[in-house]
């Protein structure tokens, strides 16, 4: 039942997404304007169908219906609600029925805030976003149907599939349950779906930089729009990578966060194109220039979710995200060609119309920081993107493997780092035009000092470690320079208007959120670098061998090892060592470091327990639990909130851009009339 | 004015306690097998290094690097020993071969795209007088 009604749902959004494509089609090929009434009733059916999809896949994985194939090798009875629901996106098939309902609401909004306001780009936007969603309806009713049935049933699963909703039905009696990894946390099913709503969301922009490309209606038009969309998917990308980072820390019990895995990477690349857009599309607001840069970063952010899709999903590499081998890597490689060589041609024969005339005055001003941002970030782009890439065309061509890990990459990563700080120091109270010395160094004197002392204190009580006293410094520069520039444009709206300190603080940030929403995210940049300097520079690790009532002193800490506990639950079977961490004799916290055994054939999952406090996190992960004793590893690492918190903090600079309807970018009184 | 020659006394002096934290700060040898173990793969995990794998094979790597740096072997050393035994068990490539392209390509990019940015976007000074 439920495998014809899926099946049905996606070739009502199949049909409804060729219905919009084509219908918004005369937009793009002749630049013809297409009334909202003819792209309704597609973007209507194409919602209805997407919703239908996924509360079908929802439905099956909550009634246990071990007839879907999908059901069968991805849930399993027991299992807790959350990580029932969370299965619906936590396989292959399914994560695209997520996939297509968030463009089917990414699309519903656009024809929402777009089409029914008259954009004149509206039409071509949501042909192009139906053409995405053909694709996507049409993986999910071909090569990946979530709602094919189990035709040969496996012991627990289901070991072959048919397509067809009519075959005859082996239903297994119990199911495969889910990657043990995949239900071990509660931000297992938050972080996915962020990232897809960040991934997907870069569709919007690319959709209106290629209808005006199409159209060769250059100019602001498509550009406030651009930006306003890449911002929400840009929050969401970036909220996505944190949970994410914060999973992995949670959850893998390695100690780290991030690993420079290829998907990670696959996420990164997007998040910094993006942001490269976020920033150059300021510079051609006011200045009119760059704006064959901006088509070529809409581009390349969404071309890069695609190729990030065809490295999670394909099997290519080796990690923890990628799902089993798959029939549609190669389509999705095929899908990657086709956008890149289709945007690519119509941005080439397009450019001579879309290039802007006007230049700059000068390097030193804000256009100049904006475009050594752009430089940095594309630089950074390019290698992380390389370093993915290297080892899979060396494999293809040389036979031989390379490994290319985190040493490349932080190689690269730290002092192009220390420059974006350095740029997103300076950069922010830079004028416009020409930045006369005089003026910025008025503006920089004092965050200058007050890094130099607070540099000077890390130095004496803290650390000699070279990338801590760096990091620190160029963070509390960032974060004074902008409380200046406040507070001295707050100071002179007083003295101007007579009204108080906070009211005038609150209407020179209402009056421009574009700006000031920036400057939140920088804020969140700088607590994050410091989280992450110190967290890795400082860190304390060692190995702890205990038996039953044992201590041992550890970072401060005096580690007590109460006793072991197991326990069974409904999907698992959980061992775990009870460990007391005292402080100066005062017990401080009960670690609970387990092995969580899904009864899967890889294993047990280690589960580190973490205790966090201001000063920074107690780390304790399992090696060995038996009679005898425990082994574990056990790492402290200083100041590790300031990663979650600050990385949070740059998606909220998103949220607060986007409260209010910005005035075309308009900026603070003080740098005008510089 | 003496406050402003203060300020500047102030900032040069703390300016001074900052270089001179970055020059003091000299890896110790536990750093060294820090960056080492980062440095090299973890033969039977994915992707990991041996620093961060809790295998026990990567722990016997991380201990005979402990033990070669104690000895006073160089970085090099200890790294060509290694990929002698195990090939592709560099997570850094080594800078020759192909790998040099790796290193470079991503400062060719650069700094072609400052010059072609330099050239197309910065208007060129005009003449004084003529």
């Amino acid at each position: 039942m439920i495998a014809w009604l899926g099946l049905g749902a996606i070739v009502v959004a199949l049909a409804a997404a060729s219905a919009l494509a084509w219908r918004g089609l005369p937009a793009l090929t002749s630049a013809t304007p297409v009334a909202a009434d003819r792209t309704r009733g597609p973007v209507l059916w194409l919602l209805g169908g997407a919703v239908a999809a996924m509360l079908l896949l929802e439905i099956g994985l909550l009634t246990d219906d071990f007839s879907i194939a999908y059901v069968a090798n991805n849930h399993r009875t027991g299992t807790p609600l959350v990580f029932t629901l969370a299965s619906g996106w936590a396989a292959l098939e399914g994560s695209i029925v997520l996939w297509g309902l968030v463009l089917a609401g990414f699309t519903a909004s656009a024809f929402r805030i777009m089409h029914l306001r008259d954009h004149p780009l509206s039409g071509g936007t949501l042909s192009v976003l139906g053409m995405m969603a053909v694709f996507w309806f049409g993986l999910m009713a071909t090569v990946a149907n979530p709602f094919a049935v189990c035709a040969t049933a496996a012991e627990a699963g289901c070991s072959v599939s048919s397509w067809a909703p009519w075959s005859a039905v082996d239903a297994p009696v119990d199911g495969r349950g889910a990657n043990p990894l995949l239900q071990n946390h509660i931000l297992m099913a938050v972080h996915p779906p962020m990232l897809y709503v960040g991934y997907v969301g870069f569709s919007v922009p690319f959709g209106i930089g290629i209808a005006s490309l199409a159209a060769a209606r250059a100019g602001s038009s498509w550009l406030t729009v651009a930006r306003r969309w890449t911002l929400t998917a840009w929050g969401f990308l970036t909220t996505g990578i944190v949970l994410g980072a914060w999973w992995s820390y949670e959850v893998l019990g390695w100690g780290g966060y991030w690993a420079w895995d290829p998907v990670e990477n696959a996420s990164f690349i997007p998040w910094l194109l993006a942001t490269a857009f976020i920033h150059s599309s300021v510079v051609q607001a006011r200045r009119g220039v760059l704006q064959s840069w901006n088509y070529v970063l809409v581009i390349g952010t969404f071309a890069a979710t695609v190729l990030g899709t065809f490295l999670t999903r394909s099997g290519v590499i080796a990690s923890v995200h990628s799902f089993t081998q798959s029939s549609i890597g190669p389509v999705l490689l095929g899908f990657l060609t086709i956008v890149l060589v289709g945007s690519l041609t119509l941005f080439t024969s397009r450019v001579h119309l879309v290039g802007s005339a006007p230049r700059l005055d000068s390097l030193a001003s804000r256009e100049g920081a904006f475009l050594l941002n752009n430089l940095l970030l594309a630089v950074f782009a390019f290698v992380v993107l390389s370093g993915t890439l290297f080892p899979l065309v060396v494999e293809a061509f040389q036979d031989m493997t390379v490994g290319v890990g985190r040493p490349f990459f932080d190689r690269w990563a730290v002092p192009l780092s220390y420059c974006l700080l350095l740029t997103m120091g300076v950069g922010p109270v830079t004028p416009f035009r020409v930045a006369r010395a005089r003026v910025l160094w008025e503006r920089l004197r004092t965050p200058l000092r007050v890094s130099l002392a607070v540099g000077a204190v890390v130095v004496i009580v803290m650390s000699r470690n070279r990338h801590v006293i760096v990091v620190t410094l160029l963070a509390t520069f960032v974060v004074a320079v902008i409380v200046r520039h406040l507070l001295a444009l707050a100071r002179s709206r007083m003295a101007a208007s007579g009204e108080s300190m906070r009211s005038a603080v609150v209407g020179l940030v209402r009056r421009d959120p574009g700006y000031w929403g920036g400057q939140i995210s920088h804020v969140g940049v700088a607590i994050l670098a410091v989280g992450i300097t110190v967290s890795a520079n400082l860190a304390v690790s060692g190995s702890i061998e205990l038996r039953p009532g044992e201590r041992i002193r550890f970072a401060g800490y005096e580690l007590v090892y109460d006793a072991p506990f197991s326990r069974v639950e409904p999907n698992r079977t959980v061992v775990g060592a009870r460990i007391e961490a005292l402080r100066g004799g005062r017990s401080v916290a009960v670690l609970d470091p387990r092995l969580n055994d899904y009864g899967s054939p890889s294993g047990p999952v280690v589960t580190p327990a973490v205790h966090s406090t201001p000063g920074g996190d107690l780390y304790v992960s399992l090696t060995r639990l038996d009679a005898e004793g425990l082994g574990a590893d056990v790492r402290a690492y200083p100041l590790q909130w300031m990663v979650w918190l600050g990385g949070l903090i740059v998606a909220c600079g998103a949220g607060f851009s986007l409260m209010t309807r910005s005035r075309r970018f308009a900026l603070p009184r003080e740098s005008d009339r510089a | 004015m003496p406050s402003r020659s203060l300020a500047a006394a102030v900032t040069l002096i703390l300016a001074g306690v900052v270089v001179w934290g970055l020059v003091v700060g000299e890896p110790t040898e536990r750093d060294r097998v820090e960056a080492l173990g980062a440095r090299i793969r973890c033969p039977v995990c994915q992707g990991e290094s041996i620093a961060d794998s809790p295998t026990p094979y990567a722990q016997d790597i991380l201990a005979f690097v402990e033990d070669r740096v104690a000895e006073g072997w160089s970085d090099e050393q200890i790294l060509a020993y290694l990929e002698d035994r195990f090939a592709g068990i560099r997570l850094d490539p080594r800078f020759s071969g192909t790998a040099v392209l790796l290193w470079l390509m991503p400062l060719a990019v650069g700094l072609c795209a400052a010059a072609i940015a330099g050239r197309r976007l910065i208007r060129p000074r005009e003449p004084s007088g003529d």
